[in-house]
């Protein structure tokens, strides 16, 4: 029989009835017996026994028991709630802010890597992973392996797709840095997107120089018309036409939606891609996705898919042992050392809501003092034990899931904040992200971390409040629990668990900002806000020449490599017998004016590169690596690189300084060999120039130049350097803001337990200071346990750091894992905050009057 | 004199008293109290959070009828799971009776 909850009134008046009936039945045998009406009828009532209580029997084995005890305990909190708003007012409070910066934190997480896309099939996508013999992972497939692919698998995939996002820069109509997406042809319709305005691709336009534009593209790029279709763009030096717009609820598979959509084989000519590529755009790679038709099995798409990718052929490359299939329904996936990074990120959220709870379980404690009697009173009039529990668990678990719904709301503001604050900066850049929901994942979720804080904090005071003490029954003291020393632990400990988590996340907010910092501070060797990387699609040297000449530009120059923007290559140097790794950059002559370094020596002569003259420039720091303590000019050394096939000499004509050539967190080069380059060799595309006058108006100077011919992006290596540290700002403001809210967090805890102990013990305070002891006396004793307590949380949590930073050292090359002065100034920081959060219950303990406390009694 | 059931003996009782037959609350007390001979006191009360309960595991199904003198009662009625339950639960008192009176009939 199931539990007909909106048949209970009519189940009540069967119950009723049935009862009523045999009670007639019983009196009316009674009456034949002889006994009168009246007195058969008592008589049957007495045979019968309690109504009442067999109804509340027959309720429980109905199984409404649980329902009915629930509904009571729900209103007896709600009452508790109303008779004391304050006390619950400040736990929701805190609540709020642990359980919203988790719930923010989860909706950007379930948005990007649990909620399927809303295109047609996201359940059925899948992404190809391709992995050799020996099981590591061979990246992409060329645009003809895929078409390969795609008809093996004709009859198990609806089709195969890629699509690969890039920034590039629209010069017409408007100048605007574009987000580009180049996809398969049959993109459109694997995603089940129908273009509001003409057309997609065709299956042959992979190729050709077309577009299909998203909605707000449309109106970015063609701000003047409602209809794009027929008419050109220009990116590069690649004029696409328009032959299609799409509507704008279609986001296809990204979480960033681009401007405009390009046919896959045409991202190389419109992305700056690498020198190989160039040479040979047939070998160019692509991830691919593919749609899996309905009904069909993983294992055999694989197996077909597989038998085809291993007859590719591909000379000097480990071939394609096998192809697996995994499964991708929403943006993003994550896998393996993405996977670890969210568990940490949620573990360190995570922190943040313990640290909440033990607060919540130490205000809790202590009102549950003042609830002895009431709960004495319970107990000794029959409730058991797991009864009271439940009921107070309730009122602990309400109080959290009203938390956590002020927590939703404040984690969909943050949010909504947070991806207005992001939009602002990648806007620039032409990234528009896709809006964020905040859907039933997000409510269950923040339900669910309510639940389980509730039974958390609660479950401790009430297990507490209800144990059972046979001495309390002899003693009769107006504060209770005296004698018992297990709450006070439990409160100290409490209160250690909370310092030891805000020193693990102090510390990783000081140790990223110190990165910050470090990075911000580097001396980079040159003036990196007057070093400009040009980005010229086509750097030739008439179009240098020009903008060498341009008043405000002091010089111009080609190189490999524009300092700041990437690693530089590698190479094997061997001088005097030892052979070493060194790093090289091909750069012309007009380099080292660029950067403004002094050369020591001689820098390139013109047309040294032209007649390959085997001269080198090196850093100091590789001189004094190669010749300790001699002069470096006039000596030869052997170069082999990964582009030369024989090891070539090269003599040293000059000596620089060192300078950051690579990201800017490596710091200086530990080496650096500097080799000549042609202005017209085709291995240099990187065009820079030092820019002395007003670099607003110069910069827009050469953009005019540029866009007669080719395009040009001019972008200081300052702005490169800034940009590649704004995943750690934003990394160390999150660590900040939940740093903040557990010293916070913590700091209310020490307080609200300071000053409960020492309302507990005025009477022992009184019997000191009657004693003579000193009020400053009283007040060091207090602050001794304060800081004894929270001493043994960092005494915990240093070690654990410490050892935890070892692992991420070998890592994380980037951020320097330990540094003394974080690892100093975090246990001074928190024994701060212990004596101000102690402060004004000291001051209330040394002013304790002796008389009024020991009169108490 | 009348003995007073042991307690956890009330649902094989009922069980044994419905198997006779559907019948209602007062109808099953009735008839415990005749096939006992009269030797066993039940409580009259107790008698419905039992049924209810019997009824909650699928030992008995009721149904609202009519009784001998026109009155709305509900009937309740023996099933399939509810007579395989009265066959084991039988076998096992029989079992414990024997065993019992074994032991105490041992002599030293």
């Amino acid at each position: 029989m199931k539990l007909p909850f909106f048949k209970r009134a009519a189940v009540e008046r069967d119950m009723a009835e049935e009862m009523e009936f045999h009670r007639e039945a019983r009196a009316r045998d009674l009456e034949r017996q002889g006994l009168s009406p009246a007195e058969a009828a008592r008589q049957a009532r007495l045979e019968f026994g309690s109504t009442e209580a067999y109804r509340e029997e027959c309720r429980a084995a109905l199984g409404y028991r649980i329902w009915d005890e629930l509904a009571a305990d729900t209103r007896f909190a709600l009452r508790g709630l109303r008779q004391h708003p304050g006390f619950h007012a400040a736990a929701v409070f805190i609540l709020t802010l642990a359980i919203g910066v988790n719930t923010a934190f989860f909706t950007l997480y379930s948005n990007y890597f649990l909620r399927p896309m809303e295109v047609s099939g996201a359940d059925r996508q899948y992404s190809l992973a391709a992995y050799d013999a020996s099981g590591g992972r061979i990246s992409g497939f060329n645009l003809a392996e895929i078409d390969a692919l795609r008809q093996a698998a004709h009859g198990e995939m609806e089709g195969l797709f890629t699509a690969h996002g890039l920034t590039a820069l629209v010069h017409s109509p408007v100048h605007r840095q574009s987000l580009v997406i180049s996809v398969s042809a049959d993109y459109f319709r694997l995603m089940g997107g129908t273009p509001r305005l003409g057309r997609t691709f065709t299956a042959d336009e992979e190729n050709q120089s077309v577009t299909v534009l998203s909605h707000h593209g449309a109106q970015r790029l063609f701000p003047d018309t409602p209809d794009p279709i027929g008419r050109t763009l220009r990116i590069q030096t690649v004029t696409l036409t328009v032959i299609g717009v799409m509507p704008a609820t279609f986001t296809g598979n990204s979480p960033a939606l681009p401007d405009l959509w390009i046919g896959a084989g045409m991202r190389g000519l419109v992305h700056r891609t690498e020198k190989v590529f160039r040479n040979n755009p047939a070998f160019e790679r692509f991830d691919v996705t593919g749609v899996l038709a309905p009904g069909i099995s993983r294992e055999r798409t694989e197996a077909a898919l597989s038998a085809v990718a291993a007859r590719f052929e591909r000379p000097g490359e480990k071939p394609v042992a096998r192809v697996e299939l995994k499964q991708q329904s929403s943006f993003l996936a994550a896998e393996g050392e993405g996977r670890v990074v969210a568990l940490l990120l949620f573990g360190a959220f995570g922190i943040v809501l313990l640290v909440a709870c033990a607060n919540l379980a130490n205000l809790f404690l202590a009102r549950a003092a003042s609830r002895t009697h009431e709960i004495a009173m319970r107990l000794s009039l029959g409730a058991s034990r797991s009864r009271i529990i439940r009921q107070l668990l309730t009122e602990s678990t309400i109080t959290a899931l009203l938390g956590a719904a002020g927590g939703c709301i404040l984690a969909r503001a943050a949010v909504q904040w947070g991806m207005t604050w992001a939009e602002s900066i990648m806007g620039a850049h032409g990234v528009v992200l896709v809006p964020v929901a905040t859907d039933w994942r997000v409510f269950l979720y923040a339900a669910s971390l309510g639940a389980a804080a509730g039974v958390a904090f609660g479950l401790m005071p009430a297990l507490e409040l209800t144990a059972p003490n046979l001495t309390q029954s002899a003693k009769r003291e107006a504060s209770s629990f005296a004698g018992r020393v297990r709450p006070r632990r439990m409160r100290n400990l409490l209160i250690s668990g909370q310092a030891a988590a805000s020193v693990v996340l102090l510390l990783l907010g000081a140790l990223l900002t110190r990165t910050i910092q470090r990075v911000a501070a580097t001396d980079y060797g040159y003036d990196a806000a007057r070093v400009f990387a040009l980005r010229l699609d086509d750097p030739s040297p008439a179009i240098l020449r020009e903008i060498g000449q341009l008043p405000g530009v002091a010089a111009v120059a080609k190189a490999g490599s524009v300092p700041l923007w990437g690693d530089l290559p590698r190479a094997s140097a061997t001088a005097g017998g030892h052979t070493r790794e060194i790093r090289y950059n091909s750069v012309s002559q007009g380099y080292f004016e660029v950067l403004g370094l002094r050369v020591e020596g001689r820098g390139f002569k013109a047309g040294e590169a032209e007649s390959h003259a085997r001269v080198a420039v090196i850093s100091r720091a590789t001189a004094s690596k190669m010749w300790p303590g001699a002069s470096p000019i006039g000596q030869t050394f052997t170069l082999k690189s990964g582009e030369t096939t024989t090891p070539e000499q090269y003599e040293v004509v000059g000596v620089v300084p060192d300078v950051v050539s690579g990201f800017p967190t490596r710091g200086k080069d530990t080496s650096a060999v500097y080799l000549p380059a042609a202005e017209n060799s085709p291995e240099q595309a990187s065009a820079m120039a030092r820019i002395t006058g007003n670099i607003r108006e110069t910069t827009e100077a050469i953009r005019q130049l540029c866009a007669r011919s080719t395009g040009c992006d001019p972008m200081s290596s300052a702005e490169a350097a800034a940009f590649q540290t704004t995943p750690f700002r934003i990394a160390g403001t999150i660590a900040g803001i939940l740093a903040g809210l557990a010293l916070l967090l913590t700091g209310a805890g020490l307080y609200s337990v300071s000053s409960f102990s020492v309302i507990q013990r005025r009477r022992e305070i009184g019997v000191h200071l009657a004693l003579g002891a000193r009020p400053a006396w009283v007040v060091r004793r207090m602050l001794g346990e304060a800081l004894r307590c929270v001493g043994w949380g960092v005494a915990v949590a240093l070690p654990l750091c410490l050892a935890f930073s070892r692992i991420a050292a070998s890592n994380v090359t980037v951020i320097q894992t330990f540094d003394t002065a974080s690892y100093l100034a975090v246990p001074l920081l928190l024994a701060v905050a212990t004596a101000i959060a102690c402060a004004v219950p000291a001051r209330r303990a040394a002013s304790v009057d002796p008389a009024s406390a020991l009169r108490e009694e | 004199m009348p003995a007073s059931i042991l307690p956890g003996t009330l649902d094989l009782l009922i069980l044994k008293a419905v198997s006779l037959g559907p019948q209602h609350g007062y109808g099953v007390l009735l008839r415990i109290e005749q096939i006992s001979g009269g030797n066993l006191l039940i409580e009259q009360g107790a008698l419905y959070p039992a049924l209810y309960r019997l009824e909650t595991q699928g030992l008995i199904s009721s149904e609202w009828g009519v009784s001998e003198n026109n009155r709305r009662a509900k009937f309740y009625s023996l099933t399939k799971t509810g007579i395989k339950k009265l066959d084991s639960e039988l076998r096992q008192w029989n079992d414990l009776v024997s065993a019992m009176s074994l032991a105490l009939g041992a002599r030293a």
